[in-house]
């Protein structure tokens, strides 16, 4: 048996040489048959790093989704399934046991173990290497292997959103290759990356696309469909529409909202809608006028109708939002209704009564000057100034400038979103705890710090956590330190004659192409 | 004048505001990265300090490595791979709207207060108030989705195949040239009319010669000059105004590096792009001076 798996990896290795001069792999493997898949990551032209744990943007993500495994990943219903870990427990509350797949193989043919996991985590928690995940994996205190197979992950405290930030999402926690990092050290990991996905990268041309080749010794039988795929990155979402329509394209990840009237009457083509993992939302800074009183943030939260609010902004393209969590992730989503986080005109008026501003109250919000985003800001100071007879400004200032003064607490108000992310807890603890890394404000309430501290703790998610999460948002809906507004529609659009498309609410890009196939 | 181009690019970008460590490790990276990412791309240290160390790299040839766009390559790479595609789109551009607008300005001048000029001068005007990413949209609309002659997106490299690069590259020069073209006519127009009116030209014909002989020898020569000058100065357009179209047609040119760099507060890549575009704008103009002296007739005396 060992001697098997020793002449295989030589084999492979031998393969990847020849792959490297002449390209003759394809002869001797049976890598899927028929043609390049090629897909379109709209709006997006950016992507500054492969490497797992240094990534931080969506893009990235969605090309690590692809080449990457984690230990645990989620299925299109939210629900947490294995991936590189076959069955996990809790010995104690704080020590989670996972169960390795055996003979998974990376794309230079080494076989990924216990080891390779621990070296991840390490990086993670690597002050000097800087992962922008660092501080959110930081109840993380150990992780080691008793065996090649099996890995201990030791918390500090019992803490319930660990599976989910062990999934393939924007978590940062892909396992990446312990021998290639150290072969090729960390910046040229981060350009010529080493995972274990469907997905291997053959070329990566800054701006503009990368491809990649199927992993024939992917763990997933029959995975990818397809020999080979491109990934084209189309900064302009109307383009890849464009070229979708003219048949250059087989999936495209982002359909504009105003488009996709257009795309569903179409004869030959898939049109797919879901609500996505998000919340679009205006936050105050309740540190300074007129934001600093409760009375004026209700009375402006109840002057959006915010049905008309998603019409407005994006052609009906989202649900109305009356709280963080987003309707995706079910077990923790508050049916309940929140009566400061509703439209109700009258209601308003009378909130703005009992505050220190009254009509006339002038206040500036930030906002992106992008597409969509420039309306919603429109719409939304449209829609407080008509009811209340205040005077809201909105000035566009673009990402990166805003991101600087919010960290520094600098504007009055901003609208936002918190974009592919899939526990309530980054939702609720992280932008509303007192000590939420995201909380820019300061909002603070004991009863909400101690509910989503229990919360965290909960282990029992679906029956006990939920219930915590949904009480913590009413209060917060109460306080309305920020105003949700809408949780928009992830939209993706592929000819008929593309087949094995799932979609899932948080994109699932890289593995969802793994299982589609032109016919 | 480089180093003064340099500077002042250098110093607006970095009053822009933004953070280049932001771009890279994006919203959720704690405040520890971030003062690590950029003591590693020596971030703090104070503005001159940085242009220093930018502007002695970049005189040895070394325009750095991206930090935040693409992280890894580096600056002369990006260059390398996205000048040619935007050079060959805009001197492609450049011949179409130098072959219409000399027919166009020709006929509108010769057949002055006529219905062809008329046509040429309204043609002119609308064209010069079309945006071209608006014309880039229409001509997808028609030319590959409606009629299925080009693709609707995609660039071929002239490096790759020329006659690819061609195919691929005529809508988006198309959208480029169309409003030049338009600028380019009324400029050749006026000049010929002017012209006209000179007393040499008038003398010329009082000796006799014929209307083409004093067109060809005399008017269109002279009026040359203006016109030509006035292509250089759209160099600068060439350049800088690509960008949308490069973006409505997923040409990967150096207008989309600058402004994604820009986005990404990625100021090496910046700067080295800007750098780039002012020696191309200084040769243009350069090369446009040369042809101007070559068609003016005193040279020779």
């Amino acid at each position: 048996m060992s001697l098997k798996r020793r002449s295989l990896i030589a084999g492979a290795a031998g393969l990847a040489a020849l792959d490297a001069t002449g390209g003759l792999l394809r002869f001797a493997h049976a890598a899927p048959e028929g043609r390049t898949l090629r897909a379109a990551m709209a709006g997006f032209s950016v992507i500054n790093t492969l490497d797992p744990t240094k990534a931080a943007v969506n893009p990235e993500f969605y090309i690590i989704w692809g080449m990457f495994n984690t230990l645990v990943k989620l299925d299109a219903k939210m629900k947490i399934v294995p991936d590189l870990a076959t069955s996990w427990t809790n010995p104690d509350p704080t020590t989670w046991e996972f169960k390795l797949r055996k003979g998974v193989k990376f794309h230079d043919g080494s076989e990924l173990t216990a080891d390779d996991v621990g070296f991840t985590f390490q990086r993670i928690a690597d002050p000097k290497f800087g992962s922008p995940v660092r501080q959110k994996m930081s109840p993380v205190i150990s992780v080691t292997a008793s065996d090649p197979y099996t890995v201990l992950i030791k918390t500090d405290k019992p803490f319930a959103p660990l599976l989910t930030y062990l999934t393939n999402t924007r978590t940062s926690t892909q396992i990446v290759c312990k021998k290639a990092v150290l072969a090729m050290g960390d910046a040229q990991y981060g350009r010529t990356p080493v995972g274990s996905g469907p997905w291997k990268l053959t070329d990566w041309k800054p701006n503009e696309s990368l491809s990649f080749a199927a992993h024939t010794e992917y763990f997933e039988k029959g995975l990818p469909r397809c020999p080979s795929l491109m990934v084209q990155l189309i900064k302009d979402d109307e383009s890849a529409v464009n070229a979708l329509l003219a048949g250059g394209l087989d999936f495209d990840n982002a359909v504009p909202y105003g488009d996709t009237d257009r795309l569903k009457k179409l004869p030959n083509i898939d049109f797919s809608s879901m609500p996505g993992l998000n919340t679009r939302f205006m936050a105050f800074n309740i540190q300074k006028p007129p934001f600093d009183d409760v009375h004026f943030r209700r009375a402006i939260s109840m002057s959006i109708d915010r049905k008309a609010f998603v019409q407005a902004t994006v052609f009906g393209q989202a649900l109305p939002s009356q709280g963080f969590v987003p309707a995706a992730i079910g077990w923790a989503f508050d049916k309940q209704k929140h009566p400061y986080c509703n439209f109700d005109p009258a209601g308003a008026k009378a909130e703005l009564k009992k505050s220190k501003y009254g009509p006339g109250t002038e206040a500036t919000i930030l906002a992106f000057p992008d597409a969509w985003w420039k309306r919603m800001a429109e719409v939304f100071v449209d829609m407080a100034n008509h009811v209340l007879g205040i005077k809201l400004t909105v000035q566009f200032m673009d990402a990166r400038t805003q991101y600087a003064s919010w960290s520094k607490n600098d504007g009055l108000a901003w609208s936002d979103g918190w974009i592919a992310l899939c526990d309530p807890d980054e939702y609720l603890f992280d932008c509303f705890h007192s000590t939420g890394w995201r909380n820019f404000a300061k909002y603070s309430n004991p009863k909400v710090d101690a509910l989503l501290e229990q919360a965290r703790a909960e282990l029992d998610r679906e029956k006990k956590g939920g219930p915590l999460y949904m009480e913590a948002e009413r209060l917060i809906c109460e306080d309305v330190p920020c105003a949700p507004l809408m949780n928009t529609f992830s939209n993706s659009a592929l000819p008929k004659s593309v087949k094995g498309f799932e979609h899932t609410p948080y994109d699932g890009f890289g593995a969802q192409l793994a299982a589609m196939k032109p016919t | 004048m480089l180093a003064v181009g340099s500077l002042l690019i250098f110093l607006l970008l970095h009053a822009g505001g933004g953070d280049a460590a932001l771009a890279a490790l994006g919203e959720q990276a704690s405040p520890a990265a971030i003062e690590a990412f950029r003591a590693e791309h020596h971030l703090n240290d104070p503005l001159m300090v940085q242009y220093w160390h930018w502007a002695d790299a970049a005189l040895h040839g070394d325009f750095g490595q991206s930090i935040s766009l693409a992280g890894g390559f580096s600056t002369a790479q990006l260059i390398r791979h996205s000048l040619p595609n935007t050079i060959f789109i805009g001197i492609y551009a450049l011949i179409l709207a130098v072959a219409v607008s000399l027919v166009a300005g020709s006929i509108a001048a010769a057949r002055q207060g006529r219905i062809e000029d008329v046509l040429a001068t309204c043609g002119a005007i609308v064209t010069i108030s079309m945006p071209d990413f608006w014309l880039g949209y229409v001509l997808v609309l028609i030319f590959s989705l409606g009629l299925g002659w080009f693709p609707a997106y995609g660039f071929v490299s002239p490096t790759t195949s020329l006659t690819g690069a061609i195919h691929a590259g005529f809508l988006p020069a198309v959208a480029i040239a169309v409003p030049m073209a338009g600028i380019f006519a009324r400029m050749l127009r006026t000049t010929l009319l002017e012209t006209f009116r000179q007393a040499y030209v008038v003398s010329a014909h009082a000796m006799g010669f014929g209307r083409m002989f004093v067109f060809w020898h005399y008017v269109f020569r002279n009026a040359l000059i203006p016109y030509v000058t006035s292509i250089g100065l759209q160099a600068r357009y060439l350049l800088g105004g690509v960008v949308v179209v490069e973006r409505v047609f997923g040409i990967p040119g150096i207008g989309s590096v600058i402004v994604d760099g820009a986005f990404a507060r990625d100021y090496g890549v910046v700067q080295g792009c800007a750098v780039v575009f002012l020696v191309i704008v200084i040769a243009v103009n350069f090369v446009m001076d040369l042809v101007c002296a070559l068609l003016d007739p005193r040279r020779a005396g």
